[in-house]
């Protein structure tokens, strides 16, 4: 059996974090705020007060729930995931579950950043530079068996770029974006200098569930609609972006990953593509994955065969959502994956190691 | 002399207030939220959670500064007003200030709702409602000495009537 990737796993950020931020920026670092559990909140009692907002802000208008900080009630009675692992402060221990789940590497994403924090482009950059250190120095004590992918400053390029290559030095195997970076498409020409140097550094684009635009995230009420447009369906627009404006065409060496938004909904995408620009089925079917270097991450209850004929098999990848305990969790991926009798056993293999080996460059 | 009237006065509104909040708001209830006193909020370091927002945001864009809630440590440490006259809990004591500063009689104004707070109608006529009916009750236990001008839910011209 080759190697198991586990392409899509989470951080859930700890105070020890900020410990990592500029000097200049202890002041304005994130800081735990507590309220009484009968509030409209419930047992998500516990938020981040970051730059004069609090994240998460689970109830009303612009609403959205995460599982950070861990003061929550709701994340102090979990059982499923020692803390020390979610949030890698024992490292070692989340590389025993990693071994007791019969996986070989995981890729680690954000909780925190799943969400727009800040538009203050100083303290942008001092967070995820925080961000990625943390992130560094847990990975680095794994052997290569954890990675992560880096979180970039998008409101400064300059400040992304000096980041994109610090990350890179201490090991990232991505770079992490949502299907907007704030305000702009991904296919914004201001991302131009980004893709170029992920380019340069073989770093692929991680398009991540999120609430990348915090204007969409204020529509909604959360209680009303939850995330599904502002967060879970937001890669969607990232790939169509990318795709109708042929932004991997441009950029012929970077692979771009969507991540968490299930596949199901690519054969809908692109019957809605093809029948406003046209063409033949075939262009719009595994070629343009191929031809893209874009790859999706699935859900191990999906019609996998069916979706196969749109994706194709070289372009499936597998994410457990290990530390979440959202809907996308998956916790016996490998083994719920390998009972599957419908599934053809190579595209298993490529789903669960060799398609995200090659995408993270592993 | 004529009588004395202090025309612009505060209260700063304690938690005892949104106990008049109605029962359906409970859960939506303003609650004191406080952080360590190193941040950039320094000794304002305790904010009211309302409806998402932390009221006062004392940095930043869109910042400003409230003497409200009283957790916070610049309040606590204050020595000019005690606690229960500064917040209306205890009205006899702020008469008794008010006789020692020659004044007979004093209009008491919010300071929480010096902010916008909320955009939602039911909340916002919600905590109108308990504002006024709190200080109704502390202001009538003064014979007439403190006066108070009420909050009105803007956002609903039928609640505000």
């Amino acid at each position: 059996m080759p190697e198991i990737v586990d392409a899509d796993t989470h951080i859930i950020e700890p105070p020890e974090m900020w410990a990592h931020l500029d000097e200049s920026l202890y002041s304005r670092r994130p800081v735990v705020v507590k309220v009484p559990n009968d509030t409209l909140y419930g047992n998500t009692n516990a938020m981040w007060l970051i730059d004069g907002q609090i994240f998460p802000r689970p109830g009303g208008k612009g609403g959205f729930r995460i599982a950070t900080p861990s003061a929550q009630e709701r994340q102090q009675l979990r059982t499923d995931v020692p803390l020390g692992s979610r949030e890698l402060t024992d490292p070692a221990v989340r590389v025993s579950d990693m071994d007791r789940d019969d996986v070989d590497f995981q890729i680690v994403y954000p909780t925190l950043f799943l969400i727009y924090v800040t538009a203050d482009p100083v303290l942008e950059a001092g967070l995820a530079r925080a961000y990625n250190k943390f992130l560094g120095e847990a990975c680095a004590a794994t052997n290569g068996r954890i990675r992560w992918v880096a979180v970039l400053p998008f409101g400064s390029i300059d400040a992304s770029i000096e980041e994109m290559h610090l990350a890179k030095e201490a090991g990232a195997s991505g770079l992490f974006f949502m299907g907007m970076a704030g305000e702009r498409s991904l296919a914004d020409p201001y991302l131009f200098p980004i893709y170029e140097e992920a380019s340069k550094l073989n770093m692929p684009i991680c398009i991540h569930i999120g609430s990348g635009n915090p204007a969409l995230n204020d529509v909604f009420d959360f209680q009303l609609s939850g995330v599904f447009l502002s967060s879970s369906s937001l890669p969607i627009v990232g790939f169509r972006d990318l795709v109708l404006n042929r932004i991997p065409d441009r950029f012929p060496d970077l692979r771009f990953g969507l991540l968490e938004a299930t596949a199901s909904w690519v054969p809908h995408c692109l019957y809605t593509m093809r029948r406003q620009f046209g063409g033949d089925a075939e262009g719009w079917g595994p070629r343009l994955f191929e031809e893209n270097r874009i790859f999706i991450a699935c859900e191990v209850e999906e019609d996998i065969p069916y979706l196969v004929n749109f994706i194709g098999e070289d372009h499936l990848m597998m994410g457990s959502d290990y530390a979440h305990t959202d809907p996308a969790r998956e916790a016996q991926m490998t083994a719920k994956m390998k009972e599957r009798t419908d599934v053809p056993q190579s595209t298993i293999d490529k789903a669960l190691g060799s398609n995200a080996r090659l995408f993270y460059g592993l | 002399m004529a009588e004395i009237i202090d025309a612009d006065t505060h209260l700063n509104e304690p938690p005892e207030m949104w106990d008049y909040l109605d029962e359906s708001l409970h859960s939506r209830r303003p609650v004191v939220v406080t952080i360590p006193n190193d941040t950039l909020y320094g000794t304002t370091n305790a904010m009211w959670l309302i409806d998402g927002q932390i009221i006062p945001r004392p940095g930043g864009k869109g910042g400003f500064r409230l003497s409200t809630p009283q957790a916070q440590e610049r309040q606590q440490m204050r020595t000019d007003l005690p606690l229960g006259c500064r917040d209306l809990t205890d009205p006899a004591l702020r008469v008794a200030d008010m006789d020692r500063d020659g004044v007979q009689v004093q209009v008491v104004y919010p300071t929480l709702f010096l902010v916008h707070i909320t955009a939602d109608p039911e909340l916002e006529a919600g905590l109108a409602r308990a504002y006024n009916r709190f200080v109704g009750q502390a202001c009538a236990s003064t014979q007439g000495r403190m006066r108070w001008v009420a909050i009105l839910p803007f956002s609903s011209v039928d609640a505000s009537i």
